[in-house]
């Protein structure tokens, strides 16, 4: 379990937390990486993201916030890289934490967070249109932006749903 | 009394943008709220994917016009943190000018279009002519008035003068004065409180469980503001106060616009007698490998561009998050409970923008059969876009 | 000219149609109504409703869903009706050619008389698209062309 530094003056309460935050979940966390003082990335387990965002809800209950729900697609690699972004607002903590995790992209398949963060539905909502990943347990899962006569099973964001540009050469 | 479903859009007077709200109403109260984004999709992350940073930066913004000094500003700060560069302290400096610059108008535009969907239309002229003082500042410090590219990726384009740093000082403490004159007005005019106060109230725990940005959960009294929490450009060098209002109504929401606009042009003078001399723009190379992430606090709220770039000219993936985005949950619970007449009211103190929301959706042609799996977007102009 | 014709040209009642844009044209619209540049001295208001216009103002680039509304408001109003697309991404799509999810300008869904380019048109081009459009309705213009 690495920790990669970009930056030297980190301050103490964020080493602090990244260090009681390993502590928890021993072998769920497989690196942590700190890209600015208020930035860090931490890349976890399969399917320990439930445990670990409840955990943050019920110690940060008063001031952090999900602030979104984003998804990589590397098709080369063969899996999705779901990304959970949280702020931290304490007056004494302010952070900004990624959680990643990987996903295989044959069955992308994760349990939903709503019912720890009722703000995540439509997060979760359009990562499952543009992409299809299915959020099991999550209460209303369908389409939010696609029209109603898109075909099923075409993701648009997907690697493999090509955008062909007209090139206009400008010189 | 049975419950009938009310449906307002896509094309409404107290509606900007096409969107759709069905409301389920009983008698005259909102019991429930569907909302029915997606109208105002155009591709835009699909699109990013095939551009590189220079008209990446003209897509981004053209996301929101009214916001869009934030959104290309969210941009460089994302590419420029892929690419590794670091930016020369009198861009950092004239970027926060024109990005305050760029919230006052917002918020004075939302003002105006706040009172004229209440009625006071006289409220609305005063309020855009006022503006029109800000417009011509903006468009003699960058090109424009509305659309300007002035934020580029490394740095600004345009330096400020002497003369127009003068001017600016002179204008901005008379505008300072009107606006405090238009406090006073939306504190004590009957016209004004009576339709806001005590109208959509929602308490900040619950905006901060469903993930509202922006003055939307300042005025619920939750100090969350982006300049505060996580700085960026200059904001960590100049002073200023977060605004928060306790009370969680649509009249806090409103009154925590106004007193913003009154801190910035304290920001904005600040900003002009400290800024330091040297170059204002830095070269940024044309393939860039790495992450970059960009928060910025846009008029409406927090707005985030995350960008991902795997060595060629174009990005891997790009990803961006406005604020009316996280907002939608938060004003389908402020609805519950009140009457038809407050909708509007409640719709503008949030600001929506659904130019910034919808821009992921994908709207696309008459796909009939859709029995492909996979179907290059290619293939369907060829055969369905009918010309 | 008759008396009807006189009164067309008087008061031309605008409703205004955002399309799916960045909003940017749409706040210079109401920009020209504002006490700046005052297009109400033409006699102009901006209506709610399509039963009581005579111009649209298109405003935005074009997408699928809303197409199928734009022609049924475009419908809804009573004839002679005259439309306007007002800046570059109404007129021929703008940044967003190439992507298909969007409409290459406005005249392929409905039939433009006017069109005012800029990103965005200035208050005073805007004003001057509708001078335009008011001398082609002088000339015996009935508008559309279906």
């Amino acid at each position: 379990m690495a920790v990669e530094s970009r930056v030297e003056n980190i301050p103490e309460k964020v080493s602090k937390f990244l260090e009681e935050l390993r502590k928890e979940f021993k072998d769920k966390i497989l690196s942590v990486k700190i890209l600015t003082p208020t930035r860090a990335e931490v890349k976890i387990a399969r399917n320990s993201h439930k445990q670990i965002i409840k955990w943050l809800r019920n110690r940060f209950a008063e001031s952090s916030y999900l602030v979104t729900i984003n998804t990589v697609d590397y098709i080369d690699r063969g899996d999705f890289e779901l990304q959970y972004e949280i702020q931290l607002a304490e007056d004494d903590l302010k952070l900004h934490l990624t959680l990643k995790m990987d996903i295989p992209r044959a069955n992308p398949e994760v349990e939903t967070i709503t019912d720890i963060v009722p703000g995540a539905l439509l997060y979760e909502c359009e990562n499952y249109e543009m992409f299809g990943i299915r959020f099991i347990g999550h209460p209303a899962l369908g389409k939010v932006f696609l029209p109603e006569d898109w075909p099923d099973n075409v993701y648009p964001l997907r690697k493999e749903v090509k955008l062909i540009k007209k090139v206009k050469k400008v010189r | 009394m049975s419950t009938i479903s009310l449906i307002i859009g896509p094309q409404h007077p107290a509606l900007h943008e096409a969107e759709r709200f069905l409301f389920k109403v009983e008698g005259e109260t909102v019991i429930d709220v569907i909302p029915r984004i997606g109208y105002m999709h155009r591709g835009i992350e699909k699109l990013m994917e095939t551009k590189t940073f220079v008209e990446g930066l003209y897509l981004a913004e053209r996301i929101c016009g009214i916001c869009n000094v934030a959104h290309t500003l969210c941009f460089a700060e994302a590419v420029e943190q892929a690419a590794d560069v670091e930016v020369p302290p009198r861009a950092k400096y004239l970027r926060v000018i024109a990005h305050e610059l760029n919230r006052l108008h917002s918020h004075l535009l939302l003002l105006g279009v706040a009172a004229e969907l209440m009625g006071f239309e006289t409220l609305f002229m005063l309020f855009w002519r006022d503006r029109e003082l800000v417009m011509s500042l903006f468009e003699e410090l960058t090109g424009n008035r509305v659309i300007s590219a002035y934020v580029r990726v490394g740095g600004v384009t345009r330096d400020i003068s002497p003369t127009l740093a003068d001017k600016m000082k002179d204008k901005l403490p008379k505008l300072y004065k009107r606006i405090e004159r238009y406090k006073k007005v939306l504190s004590e005019d009957p016209t004004f409180t009576t339709r806001t106060m005590d109208v959509g109230y929602i308490s900040g725990s619950k905006l901060l469980a469903l993930g509202a940005v922006g003055p939307t959960i300042r005025g619920s009294g939750v100090k969350i503001d982006l300049r505060y929490t996580d700085p960026y450009e200059a904001y960590d060098e100049i002073p200023f106060n977060v605004i928060t209002y306790k009370e969680g109504d649509s009249w806090a929401r409103y009154m925590v616009r106004v007193d913003e606009c009154l801190e910035l042009i304290n920001i904005v003078l600040h900003a002009l007698d400290h800024l330091p001399q040297g170059p204002i723009c830095t070269k940024v190379p044309r393939t860039i490998e790495g992450e970059g992430e960009g928060r910025v606090e846009a008029p409406r709220g927090e707005v985030l561009h995350h960008t991902i770039w795997r060595g060629g000219v174009t990005p891997w993936r790009h990803r961006v998050r406005t604020p009316t985005y996280a907002n939608i949950p938060g004003v389908c619970e402020m609805f519950k409970g009140y009457h038809i007449a407050d909708i509007p009211v409640i719709l503008g103190s949030i600001d929506p923008c659904f130019a910034c929301t919808d821009r992921t959706a994908v709207i696309l042609l008459d796909i009939k059969s859709g029995t492909k799996k996979t179907m290059t977007i290619g293939e369907i102009k060829k055969k369905y876009w009918r010309r | 000219m008759g008396i009807v014709q006189w009164a067309r040209i008087k008061s031309p009642w605008i409703l205004h149609f955002p399309s799916p844009g960045c909003n940017g044209c749409d706040i210079e619209v109401l920009a020209a109504l504002t006490p700046r540049y005052d297009v109400e001295r033409f006699g102009i208001l901006l209506k709610p409703s399509p039963r009581h216009a005579d111009i649209l103002i298109v405003t935005g680039a074009v997408s699928k869903q809303v197409a199928k509304r734009l022609k049924r408001i475009y419908e809804q109003m009573p004839e002679p009706k005259f439309v306007i697309a007002v800046g570059t991404c109404a007129v021929n799509g703008n940044v967003f050619q190439g992507s298909p999810f969007v409409y290459e300008g406005v005249d392929r869904v409905i039939p433009v008389d006017v069109y005012i380019p800029g990103c965005p048109p200035r208050p005073e081009a805007i004003i001057h698209g509708i001078v335009t459009l008011i001398k082609k309705i002088k000339g015996g213009g009935n508008g559309g062309r279906k």
